[in-house]
């Protein structure tokens, strides 16, 4: 048990419009950045100067050229998680963190993306944040060809399909869920239906994965703020309480050679079956306690191995656990990325995820799960740290 | 032809050059901690598992088996333009089946390659000091 539970709420989020990648030039990404904040703060009820802390994640922005650009007068708090898209729900759980223990007020979360002159997917950019490291460990996998992150989550599903016969319908009907809630979404970069022959026809770029299983390259910026649970019940609108939260990961797999070496049921893995330990163990709530889940899908059967990570269906069980329709909006035991998450609707590393959450326990969402009390999002599976937040709703 | 040899630049250290040094070789070495056994991989000054210092370098015979494989039919790096599609595969040596290297499974016939596979070692000689271990489904 942590001691923050329940003691901090987001309370404003905003975002920008999406774009297909490079789409939001001549804006730069910082002018996202601020768009999304000041709507966050606006959201909030709050005057953007009240924003005292950072709390950030995958390396962070420029936390002075944004306070000037904010006109902050008093930072109190300028923190950032390592690694990348694995910790974007821990970025509200640092946040959370930040304020139960006294040293900020109000924090905000932010992450924007502009691909006009890199692709996040393509290891050559030499100007992406994540163009390549060399280290002695890369020697062990880039001489192979082994450039793309897709190319890991191929070999995992590969692996799951062979020990478990989860197959690519199974892929599909996350694909095609996902899919079906964009379609209603205003700011959904994917708006055609899409069909399980649509699925098989879609050209093959990492066996068995598809086009259709990796995520869409887009520009945006999202930003969601945190303040005290009490602070909150005084703002402009219904607190969503900070829950429970986690972010690590098993520390002896968490490179890419170790993975490759890692026990089987690892290598199958979403990589965060820690994570929901910790994230469960600070909480009163179990996997059958929670109403909807918003789940990091870079790419889509990860959210396979996601649903068993954090105890949605047992290892092993998720091809079967989404075929039964399980993860539909209309009718599924547990509703998934009911925004179109990163496959349909948007690519913002996992911080729309955290906004879908908010508004589904706001009852605002627009695609409603009835009577939503209980959200959980998940950080990407990739290495540490990977995050997950559960929020509640106020009574 | 090499595969994709603008790749196969090293940037060993000191823990992992034996490995290379091997290959250079044509040995297949796998490193196992000298104090619990458990594979090293990558090697580092200190065992993961135990903390003890120390390394040995195995020498195995090449033979391994598929543990996972994808077809990479998309050039995600300008090197592997004229390369595609390539098979990217996890194998394990058949002398030590908890241990895996990352590699390639160089073959015609990119389609055929299967969990459970048999494959062998193979040298691709990228330049006058690098040399990478791939592997190849036995030759009949």
């Amino acid at each position: 048990m942590n001691s923050l539970q329940d003691k901090t709420a987001v309370v404003g989020i905003g975002t920008t419009n999406y774009f297909k990648r490079g789409e939001s030039v001549p804006a730069t990404p910082m002018d996202l950045a601020v768009s999304a904040i000041r709507a966050a703060a606006a959201d909030a009820g709050i005057d953007v100067k009240e924003i005292d802390g950072f709390a950030m994640y995958a390396g962070g922005l420029a936390s002075n050229t944004l306070s000037h650009q904010l006109g902050l007068e008093n930072v109190r708090y300028t923190a950032t998680l390592p690694g990348g898209g694995g910790g974007s729900a821990g970025s509200v759980g640092l946040a959370a963190s930040a304020i139960t223990s006294g040293l900020a007020s109000v924090v905000v979360s932010v992450m924007v993306l502009q691909q006009a002159k890199y692709r996040l997917g393509q290891a050559g950019g030499k100007d992406s944040p994540y163009a390549i490291q060399y280290t002695p460990e890369t020697d062990f996998a880039l001489p192979f060809g082994m450039v793309s992150p897709g190319h890991k989550y191929a070999m995992a599903a590969s692996r799951h399909m062979h020990l478990y016969g989860t197959k690519r319908e199974h892929f599909a009907e996350v694909a095609m869920s996902t899919r079906e809630n964009a379609l209603t979404r205003p700011k959904a970069l994917m708006k055609k239906p899409m069909t399980l022959d649509d699925y098989f026809n879609a050209r093959m770029i990492a066996d068995p994965l598809c086009l259709f299983d990796f995520c869409l390259e887009s520009d945006g910026a999202v930003a969601i703020i945190t303040t005290s649970a009490d602070r909150a019940r005084d703002l402009a609108q219904p607190p969503v309480l900070i829950h429970s939260a986690a972010f690590g990961g098993d520390g002896v797999n968490s490179t890419q050679i170790p993975w490759a070496n890692s026990p089987d049921e690892y290598f199958v893995s979403g990589y965060s079956e820690r994570v929901a330990k910790n994230l469960y163990a600070s909480s009163d709530l179990g996997p059958s306690d929670i109403d909807v889940a918003q789940l990091y899908d870079h790419f889509g059967p990860m959210v396979l191995f996601q649903l068993e990570d954090y105890g949605f269906c047992a290892r092993g069980e998720s091809g079967e656990f989404v075929a039964d329709g399980n993860i539909r909006f209309k009718g599924g035991s547990l509703p998934v990325n009911t925004h179109g998450g990163h496959l349909s609707e948007a690519y913002v590393m996992g911080m729309t995820h955290l906004v879908e959450a908010v508004e589904q326990l706001r009852g605002t969402a627009i695609n409603q799960v009835p009577d939503a009390k209980t959200a959980l999002v998940s950080g990407g599976p990739a290495s540490i740290p990977m995050s997950a937040v559960i929020f509640r709703k106020d009574d | 032809m090499s595969f994709a040899p603008e790749l196969a630049e090293l940037h060993a250290d000191q823990w992992t050059q034996p490995f290379w040094d091997a290959a250079r070789e044509h040995q297949l070495v796998i490193p196992l901690c000298s104090s619990c056994n458990e594979g090293r991989l990558p090697a580092t000054q200190y065992c993961p598992h135990c903390g003890a210092e120390g390394i040995e370098w195995i020498p195995v015979s090449g033979n391994a088996v598929v543990h996972s494989a994808t077809i990479c039919r998309q050039a995600f790096h300008p090197a592997l333009k004229d390369h595609v599609p390539y098979v990217l595969a996890t194998v394990t040596p058949v002398e030590y089946p908890a241990i895996r290297l990352i590699t390639n499974i160089i073959t015609s016939d990119v389609e055929s390659v299967k969990i459970g596979d048999p494959v062998k070692v193979v040298w691709d000689d990228v330049d006058e000091n690098t040399t990478i271990p791939r592997f190849s489904p036995p030759v009949d």
